[in-house]
């Protein structure tokens, strides 16, 4: 895919796309899921409560790192077929995330995938990259852990 | 400055110089309170609501408010001890889930930055609702100094706060 397609690419309706709606703080943050030739594609349409440093301005670093964990956390939802975490029920609980900010994140609608690394019974780790304009310069990488199956509330 | 805690963080940015336009960010529009900004570190309370839920079926808050929490609380640790203004960036941010956080408590943050060196400092954050001794989840994260952009203006206002 192209940078150019990448930045273009309209977000379509999918089995995932209801996701983030479901989700109170990820739908007032404006996140949004879809799929495409691809797999999962995620989008943050820029919003002014998204910015961090009003004087450059970016990105809030904490955003980037929301969104990149819930990308990952859509693309193991996906993975599962399970109805109620697509409903945004009971969704694998994430245990850790590391983020590595790679460039400023500007003014601007940014995008995001994400790479199951290993699905196993009970953890899933996952890598997700996020960009704005181009995707073979990312603003942000994450590396997600996620318990897939609690057998319980507790974690 | 800050001798009239608690104030909101939106004050806390008009004081600042960060809040061009009426600007307040996400901590802001979430109503987070400043209860503690000394030498110490910094303690910031914020008040449960709807919006901040990240499970309907498990019925607990957003993980990524605890990393938007912990991102900038750990930024204003470096600010606060800073001997000379400089813009910041976070360079990585680790967060581990240490509980959920159940629909209704309000959160409290604290951070702590642990060495400011040439190019990079070092910070630690906490979450934690009702008891300070069971944190919700805990952060490290290293941010660049002397990136891009005007220093934070609250870095100069800040200076004789016991920094």
């Amino acid at each position: 895919m192209t940078s150019k397609n990448a930045s273009n690419l309209e977000v379509v309706a999918g089995d995932i796309a209801g996701l983030f709606d479901a989700i109170p703080f990820a739908h007032w943050l404006g996140l949004m899921a879809g799929k495409d030739s691809d797999g999962v594609l995620c989008r943050m349409p820029f919003a002014q409560r998204l910015i961090g440093n009003p004087n450059l301005p970016a990105l809030h670093g904490g955003i980037v790192a929301t969104f990149l964990e819930a990308t990952a956390l859509a693309v193991v939802v996906d993975a599962q077929n399970n109805p109620d975490a697509r409903c945004g029920k009971e969704i694998p609980r994430v245990i850790s995330t590391t983020v590595d900010y790679l460039r400023p994140a500007g003014p601007k609608d940014t995008f995001a995938r994400a790479e199951i690394i290993r699905l196993g019974t009970r953890l899933a780790t996952v890598v997700a990259t996020a960009w704005q304009d181009d995707l073979s310069r990312p603003v942000a990488r994450a590396n997600c852990h996620f318990l897939v199956a609690s057998g319980g509330k507790a974690s | 400055m800050f001798d009239d805690l608690p104030i909101s963080w939106a004050e806390f940015r008009r004081r600042s110089g960060r809040a061009p336009n009426g600007h307040v960010g996400v901590m802001g529009e979430l109503g987070a309170m400043i209860e503690r900004l000394d030498a110490d570190g910094i303690r910031v309370r914020v008040p449960f609501q709807p919006i901040i839920v990240g499970d309907t079926g498990w019925n607990v808050v957003h993980s990524g408010l605890l990393m938007i929490l912990l991102d900038s609380l750990c930024g204003i640790s470096i600010i606060q001890k800073m001997a000379a203004p400089s813009p910041i960036a976070t360079l990585d941010l680790r967060v581990d889930y240490l509980r959920a956080v159940p629909a209704g408590e309000d959160l409290y943050v604290t951070a702590n930055c642990h060495k400011i060196g040439r190019n990079v400092a070092f910070t630690t954050g906490t979450i934690y609702t009702n008891d300070p001794e069971d944190p919700a989840a805990i952060a490290n994260g290293s941010f660049m100094l002397g990136t891009a952009g005007d220093p934070p203006p609250m870095a100069t206002m800040l200076k004789g706060q016991g920094a």
